[in-house]
């Protein structure tokens, strides 16, 4: 199905970007688990990183036309699973978001988030410029909604929030008047304090208030951001050097092998660690919007871009959540924090956008 | 066209969202280039605090010794209960609830010490209750779990071995005030709110050389505060061993001597300026500030009259009374006024300037020459001479005899005390000097203050022929590697008096007749084999007293007694002052506290033979 054009155009730059950050990732999984509880986990990780590979190559072998052209079928199968989570889904860590596979739990979340991305892409690129009608928002507004209303039941209102940036994106690229953006914005101010009063829990919003104060509870919800701020500023310019970070090896981080990993990676390698690793991601992002510049048709311009909204939105709120600038909110880093579903449906989602960069002049 | 304007429009908007991105991206690299290297010391450096537990390693004070050795000042082992709000794992209030219940101390005064030192980093401890009993030691530390984020730690507690025991000299510790730590930091001295510090005494003269270096042991510690190993140690070091010229003997002598009185007592070498003992009643027990005040206590320091606190050695001031007779002669005979051989009638009064001046015994001494007037302390012989001499020869005289001003001893605070001049008088009240006024001055009353300590200096000059020497108190202080070089305190000559041998030599047989000739004022300090000099004297405080004795009127109403001196007569080896607060005649009340000394003095230093030889030792030896 890959003929000599498409290996010639396939972006090869994207391609090792992924395998370095992933590469990293594991690097530092060692390093963070190393003599805790939780030593091996490397290793395990780099299983996920082999799977995410084989299914981002079976992605990528198949035109992203026949992904989009049948993503109603796949958006319906997950949200049916999404509905099984709930009934018979299990519990960690308060959410009811895991399907327990034997070796490992798998968190179909992640993986709604793209069959999502495919039926948007399917939608929006049949809307003419200058025709995106308030019927058209509601309807992508709905596709989103019927996700995100599930997942935050389990309840995971983070991983349900990394759908926003695909509805915004999306509603840009389908061409959301700046007048109605002002009418969502107003809206949603004014929902705000409802929301605050009866829509979260208890200690959703004491994240949201260690947030805005980290020093208000130190020894309680505020003590992750504290000691991860402390790991990050502590490995100042060039960081304290590999496996040698005094608030990773002394585990003062709860999980820094998973949503905190990135603190490892700067208390270990410094601000220059630090600016290398955004600069990959920097590639990754930058690789994808030319990708969907150079997409041959609107749904792959949809698609790429709807894909790397998520990705570069965990990487905004993950990376930030560990200097303090945003709220802990459980989302994984992605390719390097620790993780099967995670890993896996990153690589999946690179292997669409490759797809559609592969894919720019086929017929 | 269509599809291309539409491709042209949709990539406007990508290029949109990649704007946003790269801003997105670029604004995670500020927020990381402002935690790790504009904040990056910072954070180093709590990272630290984080991994590395420090304890303090308090250092014990050093001792204070007597001139032989012997311990007057130590360190006991006491262990104090401390809470390390970091290691707390129930809150601070169920905590400290479930200790004040074991401590038998109000919860509120747990939570205010605490609330005092809210300020220390959370890893540092505050002290909750001093001096556990070994019953509240075995309780915690056998529930070591149940109480994580309390600690009973051993120190070492200021010991006074001789409890009151030369307290006014030793003073006390107690907790550092947030200044004195400001101001050490300045000093480039270690000081942590809640450290012992001196307060008072040779305590805070020398507390730099006693207090020493608290050490550091480091821990390694993980997440879970759980010691993994030590990562550096850092010794305490104690503090300088001080070695006084106090002569504990002496001192003990001094103190039992001087009884329930309250003043003041100095004995000195007068050859040296080296003070055997100090004594000042009221006293109070040093030993019970070493511990955290209670508030009632302090209380009845603070309210106490009498005020035990002060040095009265070095801080009351009264005029001397008749031993100025001393400093009139001196000046007579020097500015040529008198010879030794001026005599006077005394008649029990004199008129000058048209007032009468009475003298103290009523029928009158008869003609009494100078050495005489000394002896029997006749006052008309010296108003005529204060008249003779008036006021700012008198205060020349004085202010060379170091009286008026600090003798530079190093305890604090010394008061200076007065002599009046002209010129003082006009600056003070604006008024000129009377020539009357002298008349009281030239006996040793009116405007005149000096401290007990002035006037023993000043009998030291006389007694070893003419040179004041700075009166001290601490011989050494031994040096510390790494701390304090040591320091080695020598004689320090302060002035000489300015006058003739010839002049001694009377003002010296003078002191001495007081003592030994009858007829003098100060029969009870006589000591055999050991020629005292001395002169007594008197500070009137209430002019209707004057020929009532003593003992007839109400304490506060007596006069207060002076009784100063050396002894021996010839190569005197020690100098005195004794002060009595409402002691009446300084004869009866602080002569024989000097006699009981002196008797001290000289068995110590200058033991008798043996009246007969045990013949046994004798033949023994003899084999």
């Amino acid at each position: 199905m890959l003929n000599h054009r498409a290996l010639f155009n396939f972006d090869w730059s994207m391609l090792v970007v992924t395998l370095v950050i992933s590469a990293l990732g594991v690097a530092l999984i060692l390093s963070a688990t190393y003599g805790g509880t939780n030593e091996g986990l490397h290793s395990k990780q780099a299983l996920w990183i082999a799977a995410g590979l084989g299914l981002m190559l079976l992605v990528l072998a198949v035109d992203y036309h026949f992904w989009v052209e049948f993503s109603g079928y796949f958006y319906i199968l997950s949200i049916l699973v999404l509905v099984g989570v709930l009934i018979f889904g299990k519990t960690i860590s308060g959410a009811r978001s895991w399907i327990p596979l034997g070796f490992f739990n798998f968190q179909p979340s992640e993986l709604v988030k793209i069959t999502t991305a495919l039926l948007l892409a399917r939608y929006c690129a049949e809307i003419r410029d200058d025709g995106y009608r308030w019927a058209n928002m509601l309807v992508t507004g709905g596709m989103v909604a019927l996700p995100v209303g599930l997942i935050a039941l389990q309840p995971d209102l983070g991983t349900a929030l990394t759908f926003v940036p695909l509805l915004a994106a999306v509603n840009i690229l389908a061409g959301i008047r700046f007048k109605t953006v002002g009418v969502l914005v107003l809206a949603g101010l004014i929902m705000l304090p409802i929301a605050w009063n009866f829509g979260l829990a208890d200690y959703q919003k004491a994240r949201i208030k260690t947030f805005i104060d980290p020093e208000s509870d130190p020894l309680g919800a505020g003590y992750q951001i504290a000691q991860s701020k402390i790991a990050v500023g502590s490995g100042r310019l060039l960081g304290k050097g590999f496996m040698s970070g005094t608030q990773s090896q002394l585990k003062f981080i709860p999980e820094q092998h998973t949503d905190f990993i990135f603190s490892v990676l700067a208390e270990e390698f410094g601000f220059l660690g630090v600016t290398f690793t955004l600069g990959l991601y920097f590639i990754l992002f930058s690789r994808s919007v030319n990708a969907a510049r150079n997409a041959r048709d609107r749904r792959g311009i949809f698609l790429a871009l709807g894909l790397v909204s998520i990705l570069l939105f965990h990487v905004l709120v993950n990376v930030g959540m560990v200097i303090g600038i945003m709220p802990t909110t459980g989302i994984p880093l992605p390719l390097m924090s620790y993780g099967g579903s995670s890993v896996i449906s990153s690589f999946i989602a690179i292997g669409l956008i490759l797809n559609v960069r592969v894919r720019r002049f086929t017929n | 066209m269509q599809l291309s304007d539409d491709r042209r429009t949709i990539t406007r908007r990508v290029d949109l969202i990649r704007t946003v991105g790269y801003l997105i991206l670029g604004f995670l690299v500020l927020g990381f280039w402002y935690h790790q290297v504009l904040q990056g010391s910072y954070y180093r450096e709590r990272s630290e605090n984080n991994r590395l537990k420090t304890q303090v390693l308090y250092a014990p004070r050093g001792l204070i010794l007597d001139r032989e050795g012997n311990v007057l000042a130590g360190n006991n082992l006491s262990f104090d209960l401390e809470l390390i709000r970091e290691d707390m794992q129930i809150p601070q209030e169920d905590l400290l609830a479930a200790v004040s219940r074991v401590v038998e101390l109000p919860l509120e005064q747990l939570e205010e010490r605490v609330e005092k030192y809210e300020s220390l980093r959370r890893f540092r401890p505050i002290v909750l209750k001093e001096n556990l009993s070994l019953e509240e030691v075995s309780h915690f530390a056998s529930r070591r779990e149940s109480y994580a984020g309390i600690r009973v730690h051993q120190k070492h507690l200021r010991h006074y071995s001789g409890d009151v025991l030369g307290a006014h000299l030793m003073g006390y510790v107690g907790e550092v005030t947030a200044e004195q730590v400001e101001r050490a930091a300045g000093r480039d001295q270690k000081l942590l709110p809640g450290d012992l510090v001196g307060k008072a005494g040779l305590e805070l003269k020398y507390n730099r050389e006693l207090q020493g270096a608290n050490g550091e042991k480091q821990m390694v510690v993980n997440s879970l505060g759980r010691e993994i190993r030590e990562h550096g140690r850092q010794q305490p070091i104690q503090g300088c061993t001080v070695r006084l010229t106090i002569d504990r003997d002496i001192q003990a002598a001094a103190e039992e001597a001087f009884g329930e009185e309250t003043g003041a007592a100095i004995f000195l070498d007068p050859n040296s300026g080296r003070i055997l003992a100090l004594v000042s009643r009221p006293v109070f027990d040093p030993n019970k500030f070493a511990v955290r005040l209670s508030g009632e206590f302090w209380d009845s320091i603070i309210s106490n009259p009498e005020h035990p606190l002060q040095n009265r050695a070095i801080q009351s001031k009264y005029p001397p009374g008749s031993a100025f007779k001393i400093v009139m002669a001196a000046a007579g005979l020097e500015e040529g006024v008198i010879t030794p051989a001026t005599a006077r009638t005394c008649v029990g009064q004199t008129r000058i300037y048209n007032h009468t001046f009475r003298c103290w015994r009523a029928g009158g001494h008869g003609t009494v020459a100078l050495k005489e007037a000394i002896h029997k302390s006749c006052n008309v012989y010296f108003y005529h001479l204060g008249a003779q001499l008036g006021i700012d020869n008198i205060h020349k005289w004085a202010a060379r005899f170091g009286l008026g001003s600090e003798t530079g001893i190093d305890l604090d605070p010394e008061t200076p005390g007065l002599i009046p001049s002209a010129a003082w008088k006009q600056k003070t009240y604006k008024q000129p000097w009377y020539p009357g006024e002298t008349i009281s001055i030239a006996i040793g009353q009116g405007y005149l203050e000096v401290t007990p300590v002035q006037l023993a200096v000043a009998m030291a000059a006389v007694g070893n022929g003419g040179t004041r020497y700075q009166p001290y108190l601490v011989e050494e202080i031994e040096g510390r590697d790494g701390y304090y070089e040591g320091r080695r305190f020598t004689p320090h000559k302060l002035d000489d008096l300015g006058v003739r041998p010839s002049t001694i030599r009377v003002l010296k047989e003078a002191l001495w007749m007081v003592v030994n000739v009858d007829g003098g004022t100060a029969r009870r300090a006589r000591v055999a084999g050991f020629d005292v000099c001395g002169k007594t004297s008197t500070a009137q405080i209430h002019t209707a007293s004057a020929g009532v004795k003593p003992k007839d009127l109400p304490r506060e109403m007596r006069d207060h007694a002076w009784f100063s001196g050396f002894a021996p007569r010839d190569n005197p080896e020690i100098a005195f002052c004794v002060f009595i607060e409402h002691g009446g005649h300084g004869g009866d009340t602080a002569a024989p506290v000097v006699q009981k000394v002196l008797e001290v003095y000289r068995d110590k230093y200058h033991p008798q033979p043996p009246e007969e030889a045990d013949p046994t030792l004798v033949a023994r030896a003899g084999s």
